[in-house]
């Protein structure tokens, strides 16, 4: 029978186990993870399960990455999320932790758009590290992303994006509005919602302080258009955006993404 | 009578989409304005007049991100 070890074809005999294909192809593993789920006994093997042997500790090629990475999803899903195009508008602290989330996933297609630098003050809830402070946050979150996941498409776009010019990002399937700006927020959703009216749309409003994290929600509002957030809590002076909170909010935001990618394109 | 945000409120003569958001106390440049299922242009608030029985959708946002 035909079975895939480290997403390699292989033809072994019927009744053949996890642990007889570890002890042929990769003796001393000790991470076993078959068709996503990690084992800790043995079990009988059937055609076309996906084992994947992992040795702690060791870093693996380029070629075989991948596959090791993706082990924890099931093909189907891999597949969908490889195939996924996201643009996210705004690389704060929403769009830069989306990004990551997404990228960590396999999301392969993510266009990055933001106009700023990192400064001091974004390393309190903002995906970036003090070597980048002065980087393009597009530059610095590119290479981040090459760190955790080199099979990421990453393109990026140093502009301020406004509704003139929001038919560059016509090529992807959802776009994650991650402005700070509400009025900003509102002239995408408006141009979105008028103009490319066959894209997800995912937006935000209301995650400064450290308000309760469960009054932070994903509400659709119609048909490919959601908002996540608190919808009260604004930025402001004596209340500023703090790394949990913000974070809570993102993962909605991506979380929405995963789902619609997975279930709904 | 018109419907906002799922709430009942008097249907009055006359009433542009602006004089609603001011009536709720927001901004024309940080909401979505969705009447009977479709999304109005800004450049239309003025000028769009809400007729009896309406069904409206005010999505405002704030800041911060």
């Amino acid at each position: 029978m035909k079975i895939f070890i480290n997403e390699i074809l292989r033809e072994v005999d019927r009744n053949f186990t996890a642990y007889q294909a570890r002890d042929i192809f990769k003796r001393n593993c000790d991470v076993l993870i078959l068709n996503g789920y990690p084992i800790s006994d043995d079990a009988s093997l059937k055609e076309n399960d996906r084992l994947t042997l992992i040795k702690k500790g060791v870093k693996p090629s380029f070629e075989e990455l991948e596959s090791l990475m993706m082990a924890r999803h099931t093909p189907n899903v891999h597949r969908k999320l490889k195939c996924g195009n996201v643009a996210i508008l705004g690389l704060g602290g929403l769009g830069s932790n989306i990004a990551i989330s997404l990228a960590r996933i396999g999301v392969g297609k993510l266009s990055l758009v933001d106009y700023d630098i990192v400064e001091p003050s974004n390393l309190n809830r903002q995906q970036y590290f003090i070597e980048d402070i002065g980087k393009f946050k597009t530059d610095a979150l590119k290479e981040n992303i090459r760190k955790i996941n080199p099979f990421i498409e990453v393109k990026t776009y140093d502009m301020f994006v406004n509704k003139e010019n929001m038919d560059t990002f016509k090529d992807v399937d959802i776009i994650i509005e991650a402005f700070d700006n509400p009025a900003c927020k509102a002239e995408i959703c408006n141009s979105v919602l008028l103009k490319m009216r066959d894209k997800y749309l995912i937006a935000s409003s209301g995650m400064a302080g450290y308000y309760d994290s469960n009054a932070i929600v994903t509400k659709k509002i119609r048909n490919k258009f959601y908002i996540c957030g608190d919808f009260v809590s604004e930025a402001k002076e004596g209340e500023g955006l703090m790394a949990p909170r913000v974070a809570i909010c993102a993962n909605h935001m991506a979380n929405l993404a995963t789902k619609i990618l997975i279930e709904e394109l | 009578m018109v419907i906002v945000n799922g709430k009942e409120i008097e249907f009055k003569e006359n009433t542009t989409i602006i004089d609603l958001l001011n009536q709720y106390n927001l901004k024309k440049d940080r909401v979505v304005v969705e009447i009977n299922l479709n999304i109005v242009e800004e450049d239309d608030y003025n000028s769009y007049l809400l007729k009896e029985e309406d069904r409206v959708e005010l999505i405002s946002f704030v800041g911060g991100g």
